[in-house]
């Protein structure tokens, strides 16, 4: 089964500040559990009033590692609303459209899955 | 009448649903065959494919030059075989056609939705097509040339019958959203125009807009229901003889981020499709479901969408009138209530919450203004208004209402001091019999003769908890006696009760009710209806994977994967 999470965020600025909100954040299963969302949610400081969004690309990403390693999955990929156009112009069937974000997103790997990998292997070749 | 519901057909993306016709599917030698083939829809839906007749901007073709464009033999077909045709002129994106049924010359600025994601739709071959914007000044011009062109067509081959326009949308939180809607570059190209024609014309309303920017919405939803009417005025004014109004179609499977479950098998959920299907019943709008593919339309979707999308279902949207001497005879959707709502009044006092429990898919709710008409057909059903924003012709459509019989409850709250004083002169002056009472709010009960008006104040509604607002519309709508059954269902399985006139040999009821059972979920699940005394069993029927016992509290279902049965029971008070 394939754990890989995608992430469809908008980025706008203001003068306010920057914004990353979270649009979309699913695997190939669908939308991932509310309740996992909201477990990792609960370590961030930042002030969603209801929608997933943070001030940085860092935080962003910092997230979306949390993610991984509460769903144990291998692999995010983070994609902008302007790159997810880009990429959109090339599909014309679902079938494209399932690569997309692998595509054209920004990759971000569970930091314990390596471990895990490198764990593995050491003790096959040691 | 038909005893039961007709077979269900095998899956031809040449009929992709409802009473389609995709011609340009299919090879036009076959399209004879096809038509003669398509049987139990009346009237056939042919969508003028613009981008097809239109390749290049001075080449029109209806079938001089290519025989997949042939209108003429189409209509000529339809009335060889005795069917009834209607063609359907889209107004704006189509999600069924590549681009959006935009001629490719004309295909240039893509229309994005309001997160800045380019509008984009699943079709029935899970192809994706991307919309273009009709805000583009080159696609209106364009679009007048065509229709000009195609209102001589019809014109030069007596082509008398029926031409709609349509809105094609999707519902999104209750609302219907046309695909026409979009906040791409065109757009706001458009709308920064409209500002600047706006400064000269209308100078007050710029100077709203510096003062208070949240106005900026208002104006563009001013500016994009001017660029709409335009291109329905435009069809209108060139097929002027065929031209018989604008419908909406709500598509299953065609909201913007259904691209994403709709790409992903695992995610695709038929439960969800039939939720959404009654949905757009209770929002009043006509659900087409073009874009399904095969592989999501098991025999528990086709039963949900044959049960619901009938033929009368279809004609009352064309015709606009609800029912007449033939539809009497037929299974409606059952509807208690009506609400018209212009704000979320509807959802913060739970009334949308005690329908969705207690009489689900039993209501229907409506933004437009009520207007009363003589014989108006829905005066037996409850209605509902809100005091916010209600102006004096409705209100006195209202109060007609209530004088001819009507049962109506209006909510106080918001409503303006003349209407107030209005309705206080309207019940004096006319020696109603009133009653007030406070029962979590201020209530003002009037009755005269069958006519019942019950006005509260909603503010008051909102400040109690949940459980007392479900108790104060179960109490309210006792007095109501609208004797449903009791049921009790597991989670997933999906329910509608229909209506209709009973026949000569069944004039010991007023009615019959029939309720229909679906299970899309992947186990066994039950469902109970218990006895009632207003209600007699008359038959099962259409059972698929099911199980029908009689017990001495009602009637038990079991319901295999996939499962779905109608019970009918002749109803009398």
């Amino acid at each position: 089964m394939n754990k890989d999470i995608n992430v469809l965020y908008q980025f706008t600025d203001s003068p306010e500040g920057s914004n990353y909100k979270v649009l979309q954040l699913f695997s190939d299963e669908g939308p991932l559990p509310e309740k996992l969302i909201n477990s990792v949610l609960r370590s961030f400081d930042e002030k969603t009033g209801g929608d997933i969004q943070f001030t940085s690309i860092e935080q962003l990403g910092r997230f979306c590692i949390e993610l991984l390693k509460e769903s144990s999955g291998a692999e995010a990929f983070l994609l902008s609303v302007q790159d997810y156009n880009i990429g959109l112009e090339s599909c014309n069937n679902t079938e494209s459209f399932k690569e997309l974000f692998r595509r054209y997103g920004t990759s971000i790997q569970n930091p314990d899955s390596n471990i895990k990998k490198n764990s593995l292997l050491s003790k096959i070749f040691n | 009448m038909q005893l039961t519901t007709p077979e269900l057909k095998k899956y031809d993306s040449v009929f992709p649903g409802e009473n389609w016709f995709f011609y340009w599917k299919t090879s036009p030698s076959l399209w004879e065959s096809k038509i003669q083939s398509y049987n139990d829809v009346s009237p056939i839906f042919v969508p003028v494919y613009w981008g097809l007749h239109n390749e290049n901007p001075e080449q029109f073709d209806f079938g001089t030059n290519r025989p997949e464009t042939d209108l003429k033999r189409i209509l000529d077909i339809a009335q060889n075989c005795r069917k009834e045709i209607v063609l359907i002129l889209p107004l704006g994106p189509s999600p069924f056609f590549t681009s959006g049924g935009l001629p490719s010359f004309l295909a240039q600025s893509l229309a994005h939705d309001s997160t800045g994601k380019v509008l984009a739709v699943v079709d029935n071959e899970k192809r994706i097509n991307k919309l273009f914007s009709y805000y583009d000044p080159r696609v209106f011009q364009a679009f007048r040339k065509f229709t000009w062109h195609l209102g001589q067509f019809l014109s030069q081959n007596g082509f008398n019958k029926e031409l709609f326009g349509a809105d094609f949308g999707y519902l999104e939180n209750n609302d219907f959203k046309s695909y026409f809607e979009d906040y791409s570059g065109a757009f706001l190209k458009g709308f920064h125009r409209y500002l600047a024609q706006l400064e000269k014309s209308e100078p007050q309303k710029i100077e709203n807009l510096i003062s208070t920017p949240a106005y900026e919405n208002v104006l563009k939803n001013d500016y994009a229901k001017l660029i709409k009417s335009l291109y329905i005025d435009s069809a209108k004014e060139t097929i002027a003889a065929n031209w018989s109004g604008a419908l909406r179609f709500c598509c299953l499977g065609g909201k913007p981020n259904d691209i994403f479950s709709r790409s992903h098998e695992k995610w695709e959920v038929q439960g969800h499709y039939i939720r959404t299907l009654f949905e757009i019943l209770v929002n009043g709008l006509l659900p087409s479901s073009f874009l399904l593919p095969e592989s999501v339309r098991t025999n528990v979707l086709q039963k949900a969408l044959k049960d619901v999308v009938s033929q009368s279902l279809v004609q009352a949207h064309l015709n606009n009138e609800l029912y007449d001497e033939e539809l009497h005879t037929s299974f409606q959707p059952q509807v208690f209530f009506k609400v018209f709502s212009k704000n979320s009044t509807m959802e913060e006092v739970s009334l949308k919450y005690f329908f969705d429990r207690e009489y689900q898919w039993m209501y229907r709710i409506f933004s437009q203004d009520f207007h009363y008409e003589q014989d108006y057909e829905d005066i037996e059903k409850v209605h509902f208004f809100f005091g916010e924003k209600l102006e004096l012709t409705e209100f006195n459509q209202i109060l007609k209402l209530f004088l001819n019989g009507g049962r109506v409850f209006l909510d106080k709250h918001k409503l303006s001091p003349e209407l107030s004083k209005r309705l206080n002169l309207f019940l004096t002056e006319n020696s109603i019999e009133t009653e007030s009472i406070n029962y979590l709010t201020p209530l003002l009960k009037a009755s005269l003769g069958d006519g019942l008006l019950i006005a509260y104040d909603s503010e008051k509604l909102k400040e109690q908890s949940l459980v007392k607002r479900v108790g104060f519309w179960e109490t309210m709508t006792k007095f109501l006696k609208l004797n449903t059954c009791a049921l009790d269902i597991d989670e997933g399985i999906m329910y509608i009760w229909k209506n209709r006139c009973s026949n000569t040999y069944e004039l010991n009821y007023e009615e019959i009710r029939r309720i229909s059972f679906y299970n899309p979920t992947s186990y066994k699940k039950k469902a109970t209806i218990r006895s009632s005394q207003n209600y007699a069993y008359l038959k099962t029927l259409d059972e698929v994977s099911v199980e029908v016992r009689s017990t001495p509290v009602g009637i038990d279902i079991d319901l295999m994967p996939g499962a779905s049965v109608s019970i009918d029971f002749g109803y009398f008070e």
